[in-house]
């Protein structure tokens, strides 16, 4: 065993042949044309000229900016499409804030920064109120087996990394930063970069799901985040890797972010790390990489987490880490056997074997005993049930209705 | 592709049930090459017979009850093999049948099929028999001379290299040592099964029959407790059951121990030799509760004796 930083339960997953893998080389795109969601106050007009970071509207509560410099050609269906006229022309910086947390944090506000890990929680939402924080760590785990965005990103760009990694720490009050990497050479690249003694690069597990954020915590800071409690109130904030160089970039340019690192992966022709304005039709990058194979479907996020997505109908967003081609597993659900592999793998040590049955037996009372809200769907059950049974359907499911009853009973 | 979005692992492991079953069955190969050398092709006979059976008997009950065929799964063909060695060789066929069926019916099928099982189905079946037809089982039978004895512990006369090579009266599979050894390190090396339920049965018997096994205290002969009768065949094959045994390593072990008390216990008073039958068939009622008793607290569940191992940040 190497003595790298772990946690309890997960799985080494096998590794993927290398033509089902993007290498760390950045390849960037002009798409003709970006179409971004803007669903209320949208400020522009067809055939008006846009910037790079031009305000369009909002979206969630969140200003959308455009991502392009061309004009705007289509408001539709919530969405605004603008052509690009590749010029990347940009509008007026936005003034740097001061190193306090509250100017930081206002600025992460104004520039609508989201986490850019998959889940895209809005950063200013995480850091606000964050009293006492003592532990940052800037999550480059990446442990979805086809993504390879971060790595790709702290190859090229490790400077940015650490830049971006001590101005989140300054946001949230000088914390003490961790950067937490899977990959040996990630590990040297960025300790020949940081000359702060405050920023520490640890390198953790390779085990899935080690980018996890409770799982993270567990392994780097040997502590857990009580139940139905949040990271933030025990003193720790996780963050991407991609979000802090986001914030790192957006501080020199005074511009919002508005590209992403995507990761083209699994069964297309050839896989890639591709730089793209938010906006990007996924079909476009597909067809940089070749396309997907027959048979396969598209996955946003990963094997593991993701989800079915319609390339013509999914564009990249500031959370997309990337796009996956699977073959879908020919498999059936048979019985549980009742071997227990499903709970030796559960990072959260909960029983998903048992999770499943009282979830579709509609037992609800037993769902809160067997702690059916740890769930983090991190796929793991699933992965190695011999039965083939869905056990992350269901005990996903299982959290939603225990998390719902105690929403009820507060 | 449809519009709707899916959320699964779109990812899985290769190993599926029947791989799992599959294994068990070569791993009780060494075993049934044992039958066969010292009781004959009888002994193939009867197995064969009992896998088709309880492939049969499975079929039939699932087609009756118009549920779906599950015998693909190699299970019934495992509990048939496992029953059919842990019986001897003179078993008249229609006892072999009766326990079969009852196997895979009473043990299995009226429970709700793979998986929902309170006993091991081949324990069952042995028990069933045992109960119902003693006469007929208890018959025990020596390797090559066909001489039966009824000795209450098969092998109780026999020399420690008879117990270890296998050359002595007893059940069909349960008799040689080394290659029930060979057999349960087929399964174990796998990965299917962990050590803990093995050890712990085993160890519980040779540490209590050496300390109460003999005449006076401390005078008992361990070795021969666990080489005996269906020691061996119980730790590695009917201990270690997925179904009918707890999924946590510590349950697994205090299961293990718990059956090896029962037995060295069913041994000493219960005047049976067929303790370990009947011990983990007791013990099979208690694996929920155990299960449950040694399951980990939750991911951030602050419990008892938790916030002492943990560092719960509160």
């Amino acid at each position: 065993m190497d003595n790298t930083l772990s946690f309890g339960g997960g799985l080494i997953l096998p590794k993927l042949p290398d033509k089902h893998l993007a290498d760390t080389s950045i390849i960037h795109v002009q798409p003709p044309t970006v179409s971004l969601a803007v669903s209320e106050a949208i400020s522009v007009e067809e055939g008006d000229r846009v910037l790079v970071g031009t305000n369009i509207g909002i979206s969630r509560n969140m200003a959308v900016y455009s991502s392009v410099s061309g004009w705007v050609r289509e408001i539709k269906n919530g969405r605004v499409i603008i052509e690009n006229d590749t010029k990347d022309e940009c509008e007026k910086p936005l003034e740097r804030p001061a190193d306090s947390p509250g100017e930081l944090i206002e600025y992460m506000r104004r520039i609508s920064l989201i986490g850019m890990g998959g889940a895209g929680f809005p950063t200013a939402k995480k850091y606000e109120s964050s009293t006492n924080v003592k532990f940052l760590l800037v999550n480059a785990c990446e442990c979805e087996p086809h993504l390879s965005c971060d790595r790709a990103l702290i190859a090229n760009l490790p400077r940015k990394v650490i830049r971006g990694a001590r101005a989140l720490a300054q946001a949230a009050g000088s914390a003490a930063v961790f950067i937490c990497v899977k990959h040996r050479d990630l590990l040297e690249i960025l300790k020949n970069s940081v000359q702060d003694e405050n920023i520490r690069i640890v390198m953790v597990s390779k085990k899935f799901p080690q980018g996890c954020e409770k799982q993270l915590i567990a392994s780097v800071l040997r502590r857990e985040v009580p139940r139905f409690r949040l990271p933030k109130d025990c003193g720790v904030i996780v963050s991407n890797c991609a979000t802090a160089a986001a914030f790192a970039e957006s501080l020199d340019t005074g511009l919002p972010p508005v590209r992403r690192i995507v990761t083209i992966a699994g069964e297309v022709g050839k896989c890639a790390n591709i730089l793209a304005p938010c906006g990007t039709s996924v079909r476009y990058l597909l067809d940089i990489c070749e396309g997907a194979k027959e048979g396969t479907v598209l996955l946003s996020g990963g094997a593991m987490t993701g989800h079915t997505a319609d390339p013509d109908k999914s564009y990249v967003t500031l959370a997309t880490a990337g796009y996956i081609a699977v073959l879908p597993p020919k498999i059936k659900e048979s019985s549980c056997i009742h071997c227990g592999a499903c709970a030796r793998a559960c990072p959260s040590r909960i029983v998903p074997y048992k999770i499943d049955a009282a979830e579709r037996s509609g037992a609800e009372d037993e769902l809160e005993k067997l702690c059916a809200d740890a769930c983090i769907s991190c796929g793991c059950c699933s992965y190695v049930c011999p039965a083939k049974r869905e056990l992350t359907i269901h005990t996903s499911k299982a959290r939603r209705v225990v998390m719902s009853r105690k929403e009820e009973n507060k | 592709m449809s519009n709707q979005r899916i959320s699964r692992v779109f990812i899985r492991k290769g190993i599926r049930t029947s791989d799992i079953m599959g294994l068990v069955l070569i791993s009780l190969c060494p075993p049934l090459t044992a039958a066969v050398w010292y009781f004959g092709v009888r002994a193939l006979w009867l197995c064969f017979l009992s896998v088709g059976v309880c492939i049969a008997a499975e079929a039939l009950w699932e087609i009756c009850t118009r549920r779906s065929l599950t015998v693909s799964d190699l299970s019934a063909a495992v509990t048939g093999l496992l029953l059919a060695l842990s019986l001897p060789v003179t078993t008249p066929v229609w006892a072999l049948v009766f326990a079969d069926v009852m196997a895979i019916i009473v043990g299995k099928q009226l429970f709700g099929g793979i998986g929902q099982n309170i006993f091991n189905p081949a324990l069952v079946g042995r028990a069933a028999l045992l109960l119902g037809a003693a006469g007929q089982v208890i018959n025990f039978t020596g390797p090559y001379d066909g001489i039966s004895s009824a000795t209450p512990l098969a092998g109780e006369n026999a020399s420690m290299a008879e117990l270890l090579t296998g050359s002595h009266p007893g059940s069909m599979g349960e008799t040689s040592a080394v290659l029930l050894i060979l057999g349960f390190g087929i399964l174990y090396c796998s990965g299917a099964v962990k050590l803990h339920a093995p050890l712990g049965m085993l160890s519980a018997i040779a540490v209590l029959s050496l300390l109460f096994g003999g005449e006076s205290f401390l005078t008992g002969d361990a070795p021969r407790a666990v080489l005996s009768g269906s020691a061996l065949f119980g730790a590695f094959y009917m201990v270690t059951d997925y179904s009918t045994t707890p999924t946590t390593d510590r349950g697994r072990l205090i299961f293990g121990v718990g059956a090896g008390i029962l037995t060295f216990v069913l041994r000493k008073f219960g005047g049976a030799r067929e303790g370990v039958c009947f011990a983990i068939l007791t013990m099979n009622l208690f694996a929920p509760l155990i299960e449950e008793l040694t399951a980990p607290a939750a991911y951030g569940k602050v419990g008892i004796g938790y916030e002492r191992k943990h560092k719960a940040m509160a």
